[in-house]
């Protein structure tokens, strides 16, 4: 009990401080083995040491910076005003169109980016103009993007998704298919969530413009390719043709060559871009030594052993003690963010959900919706101050207001998700 | 010193990360070209790999960008000072630990006289440079305990 607590209370000044949360999270795991390990400290600090190499020199980790820089070429080359362009063309004349040709958007972007805030922080830049010219509630234009956003961590490559592989051992090929249906299913049911908000409110979301079919040809010229390239990727892990970290590789080079010959690409942005998918893979790399730290410290400690012990001294069913498990993470995820909320509670969950009896490949995608939930419900939602950082003359609680109708869609997938695990599994089925 | 070394160490990082790019794709490239995957690519990889993170993970201390979640100074902004000096006290003792933590595993390797498995290099030598590059950020971190208020873009 006491070495829960200071587990538990080093997690705790996490949680309330600034202090990195990787250096925590493996300050926790040192202290709780040296607290439980017959050789102290001396055990702690030689199983930090080892986790650090091992995942700084981790072959395997490498797909994760690489498929970073293939969503920071395409950020960064402006490849998201033509996709913004395109869906804006063929769907904008639709009641609602401009903001469902976003979400479209936004879907299309999350296929190249893996980032819910690079996402949301583009779409801003590229789709608010469009929705202020035509008028619409900015509450709801705002919550549409951030809304949207959160596609990027389901929709395969998700650096969620590859964090949650890494730290579980989960294939993350196998990720990565279970997260392209729960992904196309989340865009159309945001799209029929801004499809009906227009139609109850036209005053919210009024039409766009319509297009000749010519002109709707000629902005999918401007998308072939980065189109072009998620199918290559995704189609070559799915028949074998390359591994997740080959694909990533292929993907960061071609993106940079579609962007070279597009003439978007110069010296300055092309070395901003390495920088910043450098620091964006630093970061996460010293989460995950410090979250495998702490993992130790909890298979070492039986933490998800007594955990199951306390479920089933509950009598609760599987899938009540999964709901039960789903309400912490809504609760949390109102006040810590998606990426942190992942390291912080995949050690402790997933031994418990897989105890349960419940796939890991599910859960991994369940996971991520409900983080992607999480990002857009106040007060600690990223994906809304992100919107409103982009967007000082709109205030927050009209952006609060704007994004709860996909509250809507997110429930109802997540439910989807509990009642018909075989939406995730299909693919990966068939992968193997 | 410190604006000369953050640009020498960006340098590192997007150069390992070109390189690892390069590497991963002409890898693919010979498999299917000539049923031939380049020598040691694996082990090539594994090592700018951990040059991209160390050259990093200097970057992000430096530019405070660790991923934290920090609710106390919103609730309370009048403690936001004190927590400003504590955070910066615990993020300079991270990166000694983890600078320690790479010392102790050089260290190590050097005494015993490691090679690489298909590239034969003293991994002992590899890691101390790891373990250099992660010094770099207990620089900046130290920086930042004498001017926690500065903001981190200001001198690059």
């Amino acid at each position: 009990m006491t070495i829960a607590l200071v587990a538990v209370g080093l997690l705790a000044a996490a949680i309330l401080t600034r202090i990195p949360l990787g250096f925590i999270l493996m300050a926790a795991g040192i202290v709780g083995i040296a607290m439980i390990h017959p050789r102290g400290f001396d055990a702690g600090l030689l199983i930090a040491e080892q986790q650090l190499l091992e995942v700084v020199t981790d072959f395997q980790l490498s797909v994760l910076p690489l498929f970073i820089l293939m969503g920071v070429f395409v950020a960064r080359a402006g490849l998201a005003d033509d996709l913004f362009d395109a869906c804006y063309k063929w769907l904008g004349h639709l009641r609602g169109g401009v903001a469902i040709g976003a979400v479209a958007a936004c879907a299309g972007f999350a296929a190249m980016s893996g980032s819910t805030a690079a996402s949301a922080a583009t779409m801003s830049k590229v789709a608010m103009p469009a929705l202020r010219r035509f008028k619409y509630d900015m509450g709801f234009a705002a919550g549409t993007i951030a809304a949207g956003g959160t596609l990027g961590i389901l929709i395969p490559p998700s650096g969620a998704l590859i964090v949650y592989g890494l730290l579980t051992e989960t294939s993350i090929a196998d990720l990565f298919m279970a997260g392209l249906i729960p992904g196309i299913l989340s865009a159309l049911a945001y799209i029929a969530v801004a499809f009906a908000v227009a139609t109850l409110r036209p005053d919210w979301g009024p039409r766009g413009e319509r297009f000749t079919m010519r002109e709707k040809l000629v902005s999918l010229s401007k998308v072939w390719a980065v189109a072009a390239l998620f199918l290559f990727i995704i189609g070559g892990i799915f028949i074998g043709l390359f591994t997740t970290t080959e694909a990533a590789g292929i993907g960061a080079f071609c993106a940079f060559l579609i962007a070279l010959l597009r003439r978007r690409m110069t010296t300055r942005i092309f070395f901003d871009a390495l920088v910043e998918a450098a620091k964006l893979s630093a970061m996460i790399f010293i989460m995950i030594a410090g979250a495998l730290t702490l993992n130790q410290f909890v298979n070492f400690s039986g933490l998800p052993r007594m955990a199951v012990e306390f479920v089933t001294s509950l009598n609760l069913s599987p899938v009540e003690a999964l709901l039960c498990i789903l309400a912490i993470y809504v609760v949390l995820g109102m006040f810590i963010d998606g990426f942190a909320m992942i390291f912080l509670t995949v050690p402790v969950f997933t031994p418990v959900i897989v105890a349960l009896g419940f796939d890991p490949i599910w859960w991994g995608i369940l996971l991520v919706m409900v983080v992607e939930f999480s990002l857009i419900t106040p007060p600690v939602g990223l994906n809304l101050y992100i919107m409103k950082s982009m967007n000082p003359d709109i205030p927050i609680t009209r952006i609060f207001i704007g994004v709860a109708p996909y509250y809507v869609a997110d429930i109802a997938r997540i439910v989807l998700m509990i009642l018909v695990p075989g939406l995730a599994l299909y693919l990966p089925g068939l992968l193997n | 010193m410190l604006t000369t070394l953050y640009r020498i160490i960006a340098v590192i990082s997007a150069v390992a990360l070109v390189s690892l790019t390069l590497l991963t794709t002409a890898d693919v490239v010979a498999r299917y070209a000539v049923s031939a995957p380049i020598h040691a690519a694996m082990e090539g990889i594994s090592y700018l790999l951990a040059l991209l993170i160390l050259a990093g993970y200097g970057l992000v201390t430096r530019d405070r960008t660790h991923i934290a979640v920090g609710i106390l100074p919103e609730i309370f902004p009048r403690i936001a000072k004190v927590e400003r000096h504590v955070t910066a006290l615990f993020t300079l003792g991270g990166t000694v630990l983890i600078t320690w933590l790479l010392w102790k595993q050089a260290s190590s390797h050097l005494a015993r006289g490691q090679m690489g498995e298909t590239i034969p290099v003293p991994l002992g030598w590899i890691i101390l440079g790891l373990t250099i590059l992660s010094a770099a950020a207990i620089l900046f971190a130290l920086r930042t305990v004498f001017r926690p208020e500065s903001a981190p873009d200001t001198d690059h």
